[in-house]
C-alpha cells in the first residue's frame, strides 16, 4: 500500500465531490440543443472521478517505491522557508516592497547557508534596492511603497 | 521578397532587438549551465521585464534565453557530469569522459558548434514550413480546431510515461482550474465564489511561476541541507574551435541530430531529452566506432547537442502556426505573447505577418549570438558555475513575487502564485508531473470553446468530429501521438 497515493486520491475525490456539487449549481444559460456552461465541468468531474479512483486502487493494491527528495523536507528548513515566504507575501502590501523584502532576503540568505553578517546585511539591502529601482523606475511596475510612501519615489 | 519577411527581418535586426537577443542568449547560457536552474526558471526571471517591452524585443529576449539555455545545459554536463538541463543528459555520456581526459575545451567546442548547426537547420525548417502550415490551418473550422487542440494535449502522455494515472490526473486538475472564471461561450461566472479577481480566471503565467519556481527553491534548500555542492569546476579549457579533422567527424552525427531534432521538435511533447537520446542512439548504431561511444568521442557529443538545439526551432513551428506548444517553454512563450495581445496560431501570419517573421529571424539571431558568446566568453561563463545560491535563490524568490504582481499590478495574483507553488510541491511529493497541468491551463480554454462551438454548430451531433476529414486526421494523429510518446520515451530510456 502507498499511503501517499491513498491520501492524494482521497483528497482528490473530496475535491471532485465539491467541484461536482458546484457544477450542479451553476446557472443554466444556454440555447436549445447547445451545451450549457456546466457541460465541460461535468466532463472534468467524470474524468477526475475515474482517475482519482484509479489512483486510490493503485495506492491500496499496488506497491511502488515512490521516494522523492521532497519527503525529506519535513524535518528540514523547507516548512520554515515556506512560512517565511507566506509571511513576506502577507506583509508586502502593508509594509511595502522595500521594508518587507529586506528581512525576507536576509532570512532566505541565511536559509541557503550565508552566515557572514556583513554579507547578509549588504545582500539584504542591496538586492531589494536594485530590484525596486529596476522594476519601479526602469520598467514602470508599481511596486508598493507601503510605510515608506513619501520617503521614497 | 515578401514585404512582411523583409519587415520581420528589419524588426528582429534593430539594434535594440539584437541587444535583447544577445542579453537573452547570455542569460540562457548562464541559466542553462547552472545545475538546479532550468530554462523555465530563466524565463520566470525575465518575464516581468517582458511585460513592459515591445513584443519584438520581448520575443527576442525570450528566444535568446530559450536557445541559450539549451546550449548552456551542455557546459555543466561536460564539465561536471551534471546536465544543466534534461536535454543535455545525453551529452554528458561522452562529454564528461572527454573532460576527465583533459579535453574539456575540445568537448565544449564540439557542443557549441553542433548546437549552432542544429539551431540553424531548425531555423531553415521554421522559415520554410511555418508559413505553409499556417496557410493550411486557416481553413480549419471549429471541429477541426477542437481535434487540433486535443492533439496538442496528447503532449501530456510523454510526461505521463512514468504513471499514466498521475499524468492524466495532473491534466484534469488543470482542466478543472481552467473552468474558473467566465465561461468562454456564454460568459457565465463559474467557481468564482463571488470574487471579482477570479472572473478573469487563473492566469497561467502566474500558475507557471508558482508551479516551477517555488518547488525549485525548496529543492535547492533541501539539496543544500544534503550537502550537494555545485562549485566544483574543471580546469583545462584550452582551444575551443574544432579543427578540420574534428569537423569532418561531426558531419554525420550533426546531420542525424539536426534532422531528428527538427522533426521531433514539431511533434508535441517529444522534447529535447528524447530527441538527444534518439539521435545519440542512431549515430552510435550507424558508426564504425561504436566501442568509442560512452568513453568520450566527438560524435557522442555532436549528435545529441545538434538534436536538442534543433528541437527549439521545431517546437516553434506548431506554436506559431497552430497555437499548440511543442514543449513547456513554448507554452510559456504563448503566454508571453498573449500578454501583448498576440495569440499564436494561423491568424498570426495573416494578421501580423511581419511579427511572425520577426520571431523567425529573432530565432536566427539567437543562434548566431549563442555561437559568438559561447566561443568568446566561455571561460568567464564557466566561473558562473560557482554562483552562490545564497544570493541567487532569494533573488529568484523575489522575482517570482514581482513577476506575478506585475501581470496585473494585483496582489491577488501573488497569492495565486503561492497557491500554485504549494500545489507544485504537493505534486512533486506525489511524483505527479506538473507539465500536464500547465499544458491543460494553456490549452483547456481553447479546448472547451472549440468543443462547445462545434457542438452548437452541429446541434449537439457528436459525429461532426468524425465526418470532418481534418478533424478525423487529428484524432487519428492523437492516437498515434499517444503511442509514439510511450515508444519514444522507451527508446530514450534504453539509449540512456
Amino acid at each position: 500500500m502507498s499511503s501517499r497515493n491513498v491520501t492524494a486520491a482521497l483528497v482528490l475525490l473530496a475535491f471532485t465531490a465539491v467541484y461536482a456539487y458546484m457544477t450542479a449549481h451553476l446557472p443554466e444559460r444556454t440555447l436549445p440543443n447547445t451545451p450549457d456552461p456546466s457541460f465541460f465541468p461535468w466532463i472534468n468531474t467524470a474524468l477526475a472521478l475515474v482517475l482519482a479512483s484509479a489512483l486510490l486502487f493503485q495506492g491500496l493494491f499496488i506497491k511502488k517505491n515512490d521516494h522523492t527528495q521532497l519527503e525529506d523536507s519535513n524535518n528540514g528548513l523547507a516548512l520554515p522557508a515556506l512560512a517565511v515566504f507566506l509571511a513576506f507575501l502577507i506583509s508586502l502590501p502593508y509594509l511595502g516592497f522595500i521594508l518587507a523584502t529586506i528581512p525576507f532576503t536576509a532570512v532566505f540568505m541565511w536559509f541557503y547557508g550565508e552566515r557572514r553578517k556583513i554579507v547578509l546585511i549588504i545582500g539584504a539591502v542591496v538586492i531589494p534596492a536594485i530590484l525596486y529601482v529596476l522594476f519601479r523606475h526602469g520598467f514602470g511596475v508599481m511596486l508598493p511603497r507601503g510605510l515608506l510612501s513619501g520617503l521614497i519615489t | 521578397m515578401n514585404p512582411e519577411i523583409f519587415d520581420g527581418f528589419l524588426q528582429a535586426s534593430l539594434p535594440i532587438s539584437l541587444l535583447s537577443t544577445g542579453v537573452g542568449s547570455l542569460l540562457g547560457l548562464v541559466v542553462g549551465m547552472i545545475p538546479g536552474m532550468t530554462i523555465s526558471t530563466g524565463i520566470i526571471i525575465v518575464l516581468p521585464v517582458t511585460f513592459v517591452l515591445d513584443p519584438v524585443i520581448s520575443v527576442s529576449l525570450l528566444l535568446g534565453l530559450y536557445v541559450g539555455g539549451m546550449m548552456g545545459g551542455s557546459f555543466a554536463a561536460v564539465l561536471l557530469n551534471i546536465p544543466g538541463t534534461p536535454s543535455a543528459s545525453a551529452t554528458a555520456l561522452d562529454g564528461y569522459p572527454m573532460s576527465v581526459r583533459g579535453e574539456a575545451g575540445r568537448a565544449l567546442g564540439t557542443a557549441i558548434v553542433a548546437s549552432f548547426i542544429g539551431g540553424l537547420f531548425s531555423f531553415l525548417c521554421l522559415y520554410f514550413i511555418a508559413p505553409l502550415l499556417a496557410e493550411v490551418a486557416l481553413q480549419f473550422r471549429a471541429p477541426d480546431l477542437f481535434s487540433l487542440v486535443f492533439f496538442g494535449l496528447t503532449i501530456i502522455c510523454s510526461f505521463a510515461a512514468k504513471s499514466l494515472v498521475k499524468g492524466l490526473l495532473s491534466a484534469v486538475i488543470g482542466l478543472m482550474l481552467v473552468t474558473v472564471g467566465q465561461d468562454p461561450v456564454m460568459g457565465t461566472a463559474r467557481f468564482t465564489f463571488g470574487d471579482v479577481n477570479l472572473m478573469a480566471g487563473v492566469h497561467f503565467l502566474t500558475a507557471m511561476i508558482g508551479l516551477f519556481a517555488v518547488p525549485q527553491l525548496v529543492e535547492n534548500l533541501i539539496g543544500r541541507q544534503h550537502g550537494q555542492s555545485q562549485t566544483r569546476t574543471q580546469s583545462g579549457i584550452t582551444s575551443l574551435l574544432p579543427d578540420l579533422k574534428q569537423l569532418k567527424r561531426m558531419i554525420k552525427p550533426v546531420s542525424i541530430g539536426s534532422a531528428t531534432g527538427s522533426f521531433l521538435g514539431i511533434l508535441p511533447g517529444v522534447g529535447g531529452p528524447i530527441a538527444a537520446f534518439i539521435s545519440y542512439d542512431y549515430t552510435k548504431k550507424l558508426s564504425k566506432n561504436q566501442q568509442d561511444f560512452g568513453k568520450g568521442c566527438v560524435e557522442g557529443i555532436a549528435a545529441p547537442e545538434s538534436a536538442n538545439n534543433a528541437v527549439t526551432g521545431g517546437a516553434l513551428i506548431p506554436m506559431m502556426t497552430l497555437g499548440i506548444p511543442g514543449d513547456p517553454v513554448t507554452a510559456i512563450l504563448i503566454g508571453a505573447l498573449m500578454i501583448h495581445g498576440l495569440s499564436p496560431g494561423p491568424l498570426l501570419f495573416m494578421e501580423r505577418g511581419d511579427f511572425a517573421y520577426s520571431i523567425i529571424f529573432a530565432f536566427f539571431w539567437a543562434n548566431i549570438f549563442n555561437l559568438i558568446i559561447a566561443l568568446s566568453a566561455l571561460r568567464l561563463l564557466v566561473k558562473l558555475l560557482a554562483t552562490p545560491k545564497t544570493l541567487l535563490m532569494p533573488t529568484i524568490a523575489i522575482l517570482c513575487v514581482v513577476g506575478s504582481y506585475s501581470l496585473r499590478n494585483n496582489f491577488f495574483d501573488v497569492y495565486i502564485m503561492f497557491f500554485f507553488g504549494l500545489l507544485g510541491l504537493a505534486m512533486r511529493w506525489l511524483n505527479m508531473p506538473v507539465v500536464p497541468l500547465l499544458l491543460a491551463l494553456v490549452l483547456g480554454g481553447q479546448l472547451e470553446e472549440h468543443l462547445r462551438v462545434a457542438l452548437t454548430g452541429a446541434r449537439g451531433d457528436i459525429s461532426i468530429f468524425f465526418t470532418s476529414p481534418v478533424s478525423l486526421l487529428f484524432l487519428i494523429l492523437s492516437v498515434v501521438s499517444v503511442f509514439w510518446s510511450f515508444y519514444a520515451t522507451r527508446i530514450g530510456k534504453k539509449a540512456g
